[in-house]
């Protein structure tokens, strides 16, 4: 009797899964009942399946592939989750949490394609839909051409339930304050961080954007050493906006208690905010990364501490801090005066006066007082000005009387014609600093364009490249407006597809391929994810499916007279070749052996 | 139950197998790159080093394909992985991440080959669910893994999908001993 032979493992498994035939379960069952032995190696084996489950859940859902069924979703509603799914759909991997803000929430997460370690920043509040999703998605396109290596780039964006987020370069490193907390940097050491902050603010000023946000929370200190700018317009409404002046409205108390401290006058006054916001604001970080202490009092009530910003003048950090000079003092003062138009003009002016002062040359924050000018040159060729000196004392005895007579008139003379020179040099740096801006913002349209075209977005395309003043359209630009020039026209008449709103060849949504045309003029065929779709050139109306399941067409051609479709499956293993027409029927298929 | 299949490692080992080699590709470099990371490498830096893990594995995985001790080229892989992460630690290229500088308290780091059998079971498990993913059809996988994974209710999951309860047993049993055989298979 089959009740009294033990039952292998393959059995039992079998008897779990329900497979054995109705008189053959009945007797496992029975048999299981009587031998303890073959019991317990069934609640083993269930045990061991178990635990297996287990193994795989502990994976944490985003670990488990496929979309949520809607049932699923609703009864599993923990932002957290949904983000996972949302992230490993575009592709990352959420690894861990690493700062939780006001603002929103950092993960770590792993670039699935690359394998590549980002950083993705959640904002707490989603963006207003409409309107507002447009705004986002074009500025995080600007934010994304913004590569310098004092900035942390932002790479990819999107929308999840839990809010919009930002996928940028994941920086293993501290912040500005706790680093300099450790490594007790030199005053020259500072100079030199802050350089390269100045650096990486002067390329976004360069674009004409605003950081608005700046404080040693936004700068991390990289393995290499060298400080990265975080959160690139993506703390308050972007990009600089002319008559804009919904930031940093102080209306909630408290609500900028973490930010206030390193908010300027304008700010403060809820006055519209510039590049010479962003100097001020690194003004403040300088001051308080060299002396330890903020500019004026911050720690009070939230009026006082707006008052301060407004009112209260700094002390020069020198009064603080022993080994700070005269040039230092002037740079961070001039920062931080309360007036915008007496700062730096922008980053790009200050890091040009901490470079001057790390070299030994004259500042301007300093002036262009003769005798100091002299001073700085002197200390710069030192040994050449030893053997002036001494000239010029020789010469001195002889010449005390000439010096005498020749008195103030003349150093006013000189003095007045030095201005000028100096002025004149100043317009003409400030022209060629506005050209060079007009040929960075040429190519950053060209570069949209050229992503525009990239992504079918013919309407977008003409917009970034009307946007190129014409007198710097270089051959770059004719090739690209021919190129858009020729979607347009390819593009069937009719009312059904409007180029100028996004279409190229378009089916809203996903675009596969680029379409392409047979000779006769009558068809276009545009490749799909499991089919390829034969539209008429008249009316763009899908006249033909041609089902490439289960993959997608490699590459597809018609024949000569558009009588015929050949595509390749995507192993190219094989080629099908299908007739156009009212009867649709595969021709032949050939199977090459490569 | 004996399984037909050859062994991952065993098809691998034919040179046109390109199949193989891209399944092969997509288990291994996950895995070896979780863990260059996890022992402190810069994600640049950890590339270079899977790629010439990679490129060894390759020259040498002849060694294996029917070598019948079980978890032998894990372990020769967790110790190949490793001792290209110290070669590369102690090399000149590499520059200390600020944080070993500052001292800062170092976290309870588990031994190396922890890390690694951990992280290669993650991998195995998640690799073998996404092929059964694509082995099932989508019903009867989204029941399985909201019944078996996300733990719903047995009750409600019938009612979506339209099941008895014994055929919902039926298929996460199946699927259950699904997953169990690929990882036998690739000899976890």
């Amino acid at each position: 009797m089959l009740t009294s032979a033990c039952v292998s493992e393959a059995i039992l498994d079998q008897y779990h899964g329900d497979e054995l035939a109705e008189d053959r379960r009945e007797a496992v069952r029975r048999h299981l009942e009587v031998c303890s032995s073959c019991a317990a190696r069934s609640a083993e084996l269930v045990r061991r399946r178990e635990g297996l489950l287990g193994r795989v859940r502990a994976l944490g859902l985003h670990g488990v592939p496929g979309d949520l069924s809607p049932v699923a979703m609703a009864s599993r509603p923990s932002p957290r989750t949904e983000l996972a799914r949302t992230l490993a759909e575009a592709g990352y991997e959420l690894v861990r949490p690493i700062t939780r803000g006001g603002q929103g929430t950092i993960y770590e997460a792993i670039q699935i394609r690359t394998r590549r370690r980002v950083a993705i920043k959640v904002l707490a509040e989603t963006q207003d839909r409409t309107e507002g999703a447009r705004r986002f998605n074009r500025e995080v396109e600007i934010l994304a051409q913004l590569r310098h290596p004092n900035i942390v780039t932002v790479h990819d964006s999107g929308s999840s339930d839990a809010g919009d987020y930002f996928v940028m370069d994941f920086v293993d490193g501290p912040r500005l304050d706790a680093y300099c907390r450790a490594v007790q940097p030199t005053v020259r050491e500072i100079c030199t961080l802050f350089r390269s902050i100045c650096a990486g603010v002067a390329a976004a000023h360069m674009l004409g954007i605003v950081h608005r946000d700046l404080k040693p929370a936004n700068v991390l200190i990289d393995p290499e050493g060298q400080p990265r700018i975080l959160d690139f317009g993506l703390a308050r409404p972007t990009l600089a906006r002319p008559g804009d002046d919904s930031e940093l409205t102080i209306t909630q108390p408290g609500q900028f208690v973490g930010t206030l401290a390193w908010a300027s006058p304008e700010q403060a006054e809820s006055r519209p905010a510039d590049q010479r916001t962003d100097v001020y604001a690194l003004g403040v970080m300088l001051y308080h990364t060299l002396t330890g202490c903020f500019p004026y009092p911050v720690n009070g009530g939230t009026r006082e501490t707006l008052t301060n910003i407004c009112m209260k003048l700094p002390d020069a950090p020198s009064s603080l801090r022993r080994d700070i000079g005269r040039e230092l003092d002037a740079i961070v003062l001039k920062c931080l005066a309360k007036d915008p138009a007496r700062r730096y003009a922008d980053a790009r002016a200050l890091e040009q006066d901490l470079d001057a002062l790390l070299e030994d040359r004259p500042v301007s924050a300093r002036g262009e007082s003769f005798g100091y000018v002299l001073l700085k040159a002197m200390r710069r060729h030192r040994m050449a000005s030893a053997s002036l000196v001494a000239a010029l004392l020789s010469i001195c005895g002889f010449a005390v009387g000439a010096v005498l007579y020749s008195t103030r008139l003349a150093r006013e003379r000189h003095e007045a014609e030095v201005a000028r020179a100096l002025a004149q040099e100043q317009r003409a740096r400030a022209d060629q600093h506005a050209e060079e801006l007009r040929h960075t913002v040429y190519y950053q349209n060209i570069a949209l364009a050229q992503r525009a075209c990239d992504r079918y977005q013919a309407g977008q395309m003409r917009s970034f490249l009307d946007a190129c003043p014409p007198d710097l359209r270089g051959w770059e630009w004719y090739r690209l407006n021919w190129m858009q020039d020729t979607s347009i026209r390819r593009v069937a008449s009719g009312d059904l597809i409007d180029p100028y709103r996004d279409a190229w060849i378009h089916t809203r949504g996903a675009i596969h391929g680029h379409p392409i045309y047979s000779a006769d003029g009558r068809h276009y065929a545009l490749r799909q994810p499991e089919w390829i779709d034969i539209h008429s050139t008249e009316d763009g109306r899908v006249v033909q499916k041609i089902s490439t399941s289960p993959t997608i067409a490699h590459w597809y051609a018609f024949s000569r007279d558009g009588s015929e479709l050949a595509y390749s499956d995507f192993g190219a293993h094989t080629v099908h070749i299908v007739s156009i027409g009212t009867q649709p029927e595969v021709r032949a298929t050939l199977t090459h052996g490569f | 139950m004996e399984t037909t299949r050859f062994s991952l490692l065993a098809r691998v080992r034919d040179p046109d197998n390109s199949r193989a080699w891209s399944e092969f590709d997509r288990i291994y470099r996950p895995i070896l790159f979780r863990f260059v990371l996890a022992r402190g490498v810069r994600p640049g830096d950890a590339e270079d080093i899977v790629q010439r893990c990679m490129l060894t594995v390759a020259q040498r995985i002849g060694r294996f394909a029917y070598d019948p001790r079980r978890g032998r080229f894990r372990s020769w892989l967790a110790k190949l992985a490793e001792s290209r992460v110290r070669d590369f630690l102690r090399s000149a290229r590499h520059v200390p991440a600020v944080g070993e500088q500052l001292d800062r308290l170092p976290a309870p780091d588990p031994s190396p080959e922890t890390t690694f059998e951990r992280i290669w079971e993650e991998e195995h498990l998640r690799y073998c669910l996404e092929e059964l993913r694509s082995e099932l059809d989508a019903t009867s996988y989204e029941a399985f893994r909201d019944y078996a994974l996300l733990e719903r209710p047995a009750a409600e999951v019938c009612r979506d999908f339209g099941l008895q309860p014994a055929q919902l047993y039926k298929l996460k049993w199946r699927v259950t001993r699904a997953i169990a055989e690929k990882m036998k298979d690739l000899g976890c």
